[in-house]
């Protein structure tokens, strides 16, 4: 059996000290290495708080996540951060770059943070993944001066700086047009494959979510689903299937009452 | 501390204008603080050499009047008797120059016998204060030679030298003679080799320097009494500390510091130099509530940036560090281009503004040490004006704002 490099177990989030809204009720779900899943459900699902939460972003108020043996809930905020330089990569949807920086400045980020000023190593390891993602002769350009597609593979590049054993993509297409949509998710593919790095989409997006090999949906802070398949297998007519939050739906409309 | 100083660099070159606006604020108000600091320095220290530069710091004299009883062997019932004995003479020059000469902190010394009398010519009649001196001892505390308007300065024999206010009102010019007289009923000649001006009128009207020997014998002083001791010290603050070393040795002289006797302009001096540095103090607070702004601003501008960079590890300590960084950096950069603002108009100043000669009013002062505190003040009150909008960063969630975009 392959090696866990995630565990959350029976986590909860509410947010409110007075009014209390609870988000997620008791998720439990567990990821392997090189595993290429999304994560998916509608606004408001609390998908982006289960981000927030093995993102090492913000700690649950009940329950554990476990990543690469590590128990998030007793690390500090100071080690959180250096647990999320280390062991995390982040592609957020609105690509997230820092203006006043170049490229390659961008993705060598992480290493600045982690120790000041990058090795001769790190800059070669940078520049191969600009290579990788094929920028690598826009490397010395402001982040300014690239396009949206470009950015977010920019992004995805500076995600992988670090060597770290998850990424997570927050809707990594979701400003991009269906073709920049398909080179970012064959870069995403060619990571899993290439670097073995385990690869979380998080996102709306049907289409996307079939793409992948595992799809964890999530409606009103539950899994209702937890399928693996492959996109060519299971998966193929996944993108007809209607979510179940919609069956549900259709239930009401056909006239049957709570 | 790389990773902050660097992203503290890229932000401020990012916010352009706004950098610049602020390092202008600082460069003003640092420049407004050196010229002020300089102009007041230079005028404090022209003021203090025109009244001590060419005077005795420490003047120590006999203490004139000392009681004397007798009373027990008149036996009881016999009246007391007291009298005070004036002592106007100090007997132990030798014991106190021995003394003198071992202190470092010293620039000269002199004894000096002083007599009043009157100095007549023809019908006019002038009242007069010998000052009998050494005429190398002299020249260093008042500067004689320099002073010298016009003759000679020789001191030799029955040679004089009278104040210039003195010559007007006796018509005479070096090379003339002058008869002098004192109360004591002394009456001898003397002759005028030079006539000075030592920038008091009292002192140009009745000063008459004279060789100290010569002046001794006439004011009926014997060999080795002198009037008193003069001296410079090295530095002139410094005076009163030394007179009070000095009482302690000498505990029958009255010694006296020119921080006594000008205790009147010493108190200008320091209501002028608080004055100022209320001034200094309110540009300085000016100009760190303009960084603290323009910081605040920046934090909710690069909101974004400091979203990313914590989502990817940034501790939040060293986010804050980013903003303090900027904060001394532009305290720095403009407290060196005020420096340099405030030297030149220093410089302007000392050009442009002159006296009917054509000479500077007075020179204007360049501490280093003042400089280096203007630096460190600027640069510090920068990383204070940062603390809020350092802080604020800091606390900023992550969450939300990648969330948001």
């Amino acid at each position: 059996m392959a090696k866990k490099v995630m565990e959350v177990r029976d986590v909860y989030k509410s947010y409110g000290d007075e009014v209390k809204t609870e988000v997620l009720h008791g998720l439990s779900f567990a990821m392997e290495e090189n595993e290429f899943s999304s994560i998916i459900g509608p606004s408001g699902s609390g998908k982006s708080t289960l981000l927030n939460l093995i993102g090492a972003l913000d700690y649950p108020t009940a329950g554990e996540i476990e990543i690469n043996g590590t128990s998030l809930g007793s690390l500090n905020e100071d080690e959180l951060a250096d647990f999320r330089n280390q062991n995390l990569g982040f592609v957020f949807q609105f690509h997230h770059l820092l203006p006043e920086f170049t490229a390659l400045e961008n993705v060598l980020m992480p290493v600045w943070i982690e120790k000041g000023s990058p090795s001769s190593a790190d800059r070669e390891w940078a520049e191969e993944l600009l290579e990788t993602v094929g920028l690598y002769t826009y490397r010395n350009n402001l982040s300014t001066k690239l396009s949206g597609g470009q950015k977010q593979r920019v992004a995805l590049a500076r995600a992988l700086m670090n060597r770290p054993g998850i990424v997570l993509a927050d809707e990594p297409t979701g400003n991009l047009d269906t073709e920049t949509s398909e080179q970012a998710y064959d870069l995403m593919r060619d990571i899993n494959e290439q670097y073995g790095t385990v690869i979380i989409i998080v996102t709306h997006d049907r289409h996307l979510a079939g793409r992948t090999d595992r799809i964890i949906e999530i409606v009103d802070g539950k899994i209702t689903r937890d399928i693996e398949g492959s996109p060519e297998g299971e998966f193929a007519t996944w993108d007809d299937m209607a979510p179940s939050y919609c069956i549900e739906h259709q239930r009401v409309r056909s006239g049957k009452t709570h | 501390m790389w990773f902050e100083l660097k992203m503290a660099v890229r932000f401020l070159i990012s916010g352009r204008l706004q950098t610049l606006l602020i390092v202008l604020g600082i460069t003003i108000g640092v420049a407004v603080q050196v010229f002020l600091g300089s102009l007041i320095g230079g005028l404090q220290q022209d003021l203090i050499q025109e009244t001590i530069g060419s005077s005795p710091h420490i003047t120590i004299t006999a203490e004139d009047e000392l009681p004397r009883r007798i009373s027990p062997e008149y036996g009881p019932g016999s009246r007391v008797i007291t009298f005070v004995e004036r002592e106007d003479n100090i007997k132990n020059y030798f014991q106190i120059e021995r003394n003198l000469e071992t202190r470092d902190d010293l620039t000269a010394f002199t004894p000096a016998v002083v007599g009043s009398g009157f100095a007549n010519r023809g019908d006019i009649s002038e009242s007069i204060v010998m000052r009998g001196v050494d005429r190398e001892g002299a020249n260093s505390i008042y500067n004689l030679e320099k002073r010298l308007e016009s003759g000679q300065f020789n001191l030799g024999g029955s040679n004089v030298l009278i104040g210039k206010g003195l010559a007007d009102k006796l018509s005479l010019v070096p090379g003339d003679t002058m008869r002098i007289s004192t109360g004591d009923g002394s009456r001898e000649r003397f002759s005028v080799e030079g006539v000075f001006d030592l920038g008091s009128q009292d002192l140009n009207n009745s000063w008459i320097f004279a060789d100290i020997s010569r002046a001794a014998s006439f004011l009926g002083l014997s060999g080795n009494e002198v009037s008193q001791v003069e001296m410079q010290v090295e530095d002139v603050f410094r005076a009163e500390e030394i007179s009070s070393e000095l009482r302690e040795e000498f505990p029958a002289m009255q010694i006296e510091s020119w921080e006594e006797t000008n205790a009147d302009l010493l108190n200008a001096l320091e209501s002028q130099s608080a004055s100022s540095l209320v001034i200094q103090f309110f540009v300085i607070v000016a100009v760190t509530l303009g960084i603290a702004s323009v910081l605040a601003v920046s934090v909710v501008q690069k909101n974004k940036q400091i979203g990313i960079i914590k989502a990817i590890g940034a501790r939040p300590k060293r986010v804050g560090r980013i903003f303090l960084i900027q904060g001394g950096l532009m305290g720095s950069i403009g407290a060196i281009m005020g420096i340099g603002g405030g030297l030149g108009l220093s410089q302007l100043f000392v050009t442009l503004v002159r006296d009917a000669a054509g000479d500077p009013l007075f020179p204007i002062q360049l501490d280093y040490q003042f400089l280096l505190i203007s630096f460190i003040v600027a640069t510090v009150a920068g990383m204070i004006a940062a603390l809020v909008p350092a802080r604020n960063s800091a606390r900023l969630n992550t969450v939300e704002v990648i969330q948001n975009g």
